[in-house]
């Protein structure tokens, strides 16, 4: 099992983030994450890579308990978060070696793993060129390159396709798709992007309002709510919906 | 997400705040005016306790080369502080995106900079609270009437609204522009330095005893109204070693109101023709690519020295500052300050210093200042350093944390780097003050080690304090708050050391001064003359001397261990 949760509960002072969530992954699989803004999706995601710490609860990443084994943790898994954060001015390739030293990368492995992800996410050319430059969707490469730069064996994808043009996206889809196939890495992919779930996740889970709802493979839910696709199983579950009224407001 | 949500109307506090303050420290200054309880106070003492003679010398004759100075100094700051923060809000380009949203409005160019300038007129109440606390001890020393106060507030908030309307020019002229990375590193650099100058200044003026005669600034007619506002009469009297001296203000108080009146309609008339002039439509994107070609010898010799993975996050986070340029014009600008003393020492001889007893008086000052220096150098240099070391958004350190033992690594990175960067400045600083003041430094090896170890601790203090209290966007308030934790944390420890380890004999000063001062029959030279010879023959023996650095280190090294270690806790639960 590469991640399992018991009752895992979050609260921000009186603010809640995730309630009582029970989950689990098994290795190898991809497993996709939804839920609209808010509902506690990054939240979960920090938790497990042992950002913050949870109120209540257990998890275990790769069979390593997060609170009492917080670097164990950190070792076998990698992260791409939601909203880039990045040294702006370091050059890419400077980004990588800090991120590949920091998780004990050792330096000849280091500088050729570096040459081929960069060479994978088609900047190979501009790996000398600082950060600050970058667009949005050249700094979500380098942080996609920088989550596996240790060769983790779990990866957690907040958002990956989030700012990227369509060609970039379809390249992030074929990159989760081809890692999942060739090697037993699992894949814990936050979206509320729809297609990319339905496409590439072996199973999904929707949040909303901190709370897990639903938890199967985008058919077997597809058929439980009798909907054509994952957007109206979505909706149907989060209980939203757009009305002509909305429409009539805008 | 939220439970037990706590819902709560925005109200306007600020304002009101500021208003308030305004009104509080108006009431203040009059009740602090003689004419009230002080008044009865100052002549209990004068009439019980002092020596007659004395009492009737300070009724007649009353120094007031304070309320010109302070006056001035006001002055400059209700001129100065708008244009300082239009500049830098220009350079920060915080605003940027929100003024795209208004030029796409229908107004007009001239509609957008009277709502900027209408928008500063906040600044005026702020302004008018740090002048009233200027002023506090002019109006516990004279009689301060209803319209005293008030000729005194028109005339700084005269000066405050040509500030900022002189701001709002400055603003919008480089936000036209479209200022390159070199220029804005020279305004930063530029305002860093004035900043500094003004500090400086404030400082030699609140103690000064002759006033500035820079008759064509704006801050000195300011300080020629406060003067006549405060005095009622436009002869100035400075009392210097005893000795009272009568001299003409000028130009005199009306004159100076009149003047201030007129350069404000100028300066109004200027951007009323600049505005009907102005277009926004000439900004345009400079996109710029930086490439980087390898490492120099000075991060190699870095990967080699510190351990690995503290090489790793050290190097990166000096590269991460070293490559903005604003840090490196912050770095130059800490080097004005002992330049300045440097350049002020002349003058300071000849105007400040004089009469019979002018060699002491110049030497005891100036080791207080220099004592003062070293403490301020200690304190200050990293805490000029270790914000901007600090990650800049939440985002790096959600990165950072992911990693194992990020904080950790980052917390200690940090304290390396604001000792790498401090320690050229500590050096430069220390040999241009020795170069200014020769002698009296005493063993510049030993005044130097001195100074670089309160820069460790105190380098140690900043990044555990900000490590405790994160603050990521430049313009918070909370490196205000970090910046006065710092100064009390790091104040009081540099201060105990220093006391300790350097100069034992300070200590002699207290009670010597204290009972010299209490014995008013001796000639005032011979009383300066006794206390220095008081304060440096007072022998302090090597025992006690080795035992008060031995103190000093542990006291500094204790400091600094529990800093960093509860800073990486604080940091690691930070959510």
């Amino acid at each position: 099992m590469a991640i399992k949760t018991r009752g895992l509960t979050k609260f921000y002072g009186s603010t809640l983030g995730v309630k009582d969530l029970n989950l689990e992954v098994s290795s190898g699989e991809t497993f996709g994450f939804l839920g609209p803004n808010g509902s506690g999706k990054t939240t979960t995601v920090r938790l497990l890579n042992c950002i913050i710490k949870p109120t209540s609860g257990t998890a275990k990443v790769g069979g390593y308990d997060i609170v009492s084994e917080p670097e164990k943790v950190k070792r076998i898994t990698g992260l791409l978060p939601e909203t880039p954060g990045v040294y702006e001015k370091l050059s890419a390739r400077e980004f990588l070696e800090f991120i590949g030293g920091l998780y004990g990368v050792p330096e000849d492995t280091l500088k050729r793993r570096i040459d081929e992800l960069l060479e994978f996410f088609e900047i190979e050319d501009r790996g000398d060129e600082l950060l600050e430059g970058f667009s949005k969707g050249m700094r979500q490469k380098v942080l996609l390159a920088s989550a596996l730069i240790h060769d983790p064996e779990i990866v957690f994808l907040d958002e990956p396709t989030s700012g990227l043009d369509p060609f970039s996206s379809k390249m992030v889809k074929d990159l989760v798709k081809t890692l999942s196939s060739e090697t037993n890495k699992t894949f814990f992919i936050c979206t509320h992007i729809l297609p990319l779930a339905e496409e590439v996740c072996g199973r999904i889970g929707i949040i909303d309002r901190g709370e897990l709802k639903e938890v199967g493979t985008p058919e077997g839910l597809m058929e439980k709510y009798g909907a054509g696709n994952l957007e109206e199983v979505f909706l149907q579950v989060t209980g939203r919906r757009v009305t002509r009224d909305m429409l009539e407001l805008v | 997400m939220t439970s037990g949500k706590v819902l709560r109307r925005l109200r306007p506090v600020i304002p009101v705040a500021l208003i308030s303050g305004i009104i509080i420290l108006a009431a203040v200054m009059l009740l602090v005016s003689k004419n009230f309880f002080v008044s009865r106070l100052n002549n209990y003492f004068k009439e019980v306790v002092m020596m007659p003679m004395l009492a009737s010398t300070s009724i007649f004759l009353q120094d007031s080369v304070y309320v010109l100075n302070m006056g001035s100094m006001a002055g400059a700051v209700a001129f100065m502080i708008p244009i300082f923060a239009a500049i830098g809000r220009q350079l920060q380009e915080a605003e940027v995106v929100s003024r795209d949203v208004i030029l796409a409005s229908p107004l007009k160019a001239r509609h957008v900079l009277l709502g900027d300038f209408i928008v500063n007129l906040i600044i005026v109440p702020a302004v008018l609270i740090i002048a009233s606390f200027m002023m506090i001890p002019a109006a516990i020393t004279f009689y301060l009437t209803p319209q005293a106060i008030a000729l005194i507030f028109a005339s700084i908030a005269i000066a405050n609204l040509s500030g900022i309307w002189i701001g709002v020019m400055i603003s919008s002229y480089l936000y036209i522009r479209e200022t390159t990375e070199r220029m804005k590193t020279l305004f930063k650099t530029l305002l860093g330095v004035a900043g500094v100058a003004m500090g400086i200044g404030f400082f030699f003026l609140s103690s000064s005893t002759m006033p500035l005669n820079l008759w064509f600034l704006p801050s000195t007619w300011v300080g020629n109204v406060v003067h006549f506002a405060v005095t009622q009469s436009n002869i100035a009297i400075a009392k210097i070693n005893y000795l009272y001296i009568a001299f003409p203000v000028y130009p005199d108080g009306w004159t100076s109101l009149a003047l201030l009146v007129m350069f404000t309609f100028l300066v109004v008339l200027a951007g009323v023709a600049y505005a009907s002039k102005v277009s926004f439509i000439e900004t345009g994107g400079e996109e710029v690519t930086v490439m980087v070609k390898g490492e120099n010898w000075f991060y190699r010799a870095i990967r080699k020295i510190t351990p690995t993975p503290l090489n790793i996050m050290l190097v990166s986070q000096l590269k991460e500052f070293t490559r903005r340029m604003d840090n490196i014009a912050r770095v130059a600008t800490v080097l004005v300050f002992p330049a300045i003393i440097f350049l002020m020492r002349g003058t300071m001889q000849t105007n400040v210093f004089q009469g019979d007893a002018g060699w002491i008086s110049f030497f005891s000052s100036f080791t207080g200042v220099y004592i003062m220096y070293i403490m301020m150098a200690g304190v200050l240099l990293p805490i000029m350093i270790v914000p901007y070391t600090f990650v800049r958004n939440k985002d790096v350190l959600w990165t950072i944390k992911k990693t194992p033992a990020g904080v950790k690594l980052m917390v200690h990175a940090m304290f390396l780097e604001a000792l790498i960067l401090s320690t050229p400045l500590a050096v430069i600083s220390a040999v241009m003050f020795y170069l200014a003041l020769g002698g009296v430094t005493g063993n510049p090896a030993t005044v130097l080690a001195t100074m670089l170890f309160l820069v460790a601790v105190s380098s140690a203090i900043t990044v555990g304090v900000y490590a405790w209290r994160p603050v990521f966007q430049e313009r918070e308030i909370g490196h205000l708050i970090n910046f006065l934790i710092t100064m009390i944390l790091t104040g009081i420890t540099t201060g105990v050391m220093l006391i300790l380890s350097v100069v034992p004999w300070v200590l002699n000063l207290i009670p010597s001064m204290t009972v010299l001062n209490g014995i008013p029959w001796l000639p005032p030279s011979a009383s300066i003359v006794l206390a220095f010879m008081l304060v440096h023959l007072e022998p302090v023996s090597v025992p006690v001397r080795i035992a008060g650095i031995a103190v000093s280190l542990i006291v500094g090294g204790v400091a600094a261990y529990l800093a960093l270690k509860k800073g990486v806790e604080k940091l690691e639960a930070y959510e």
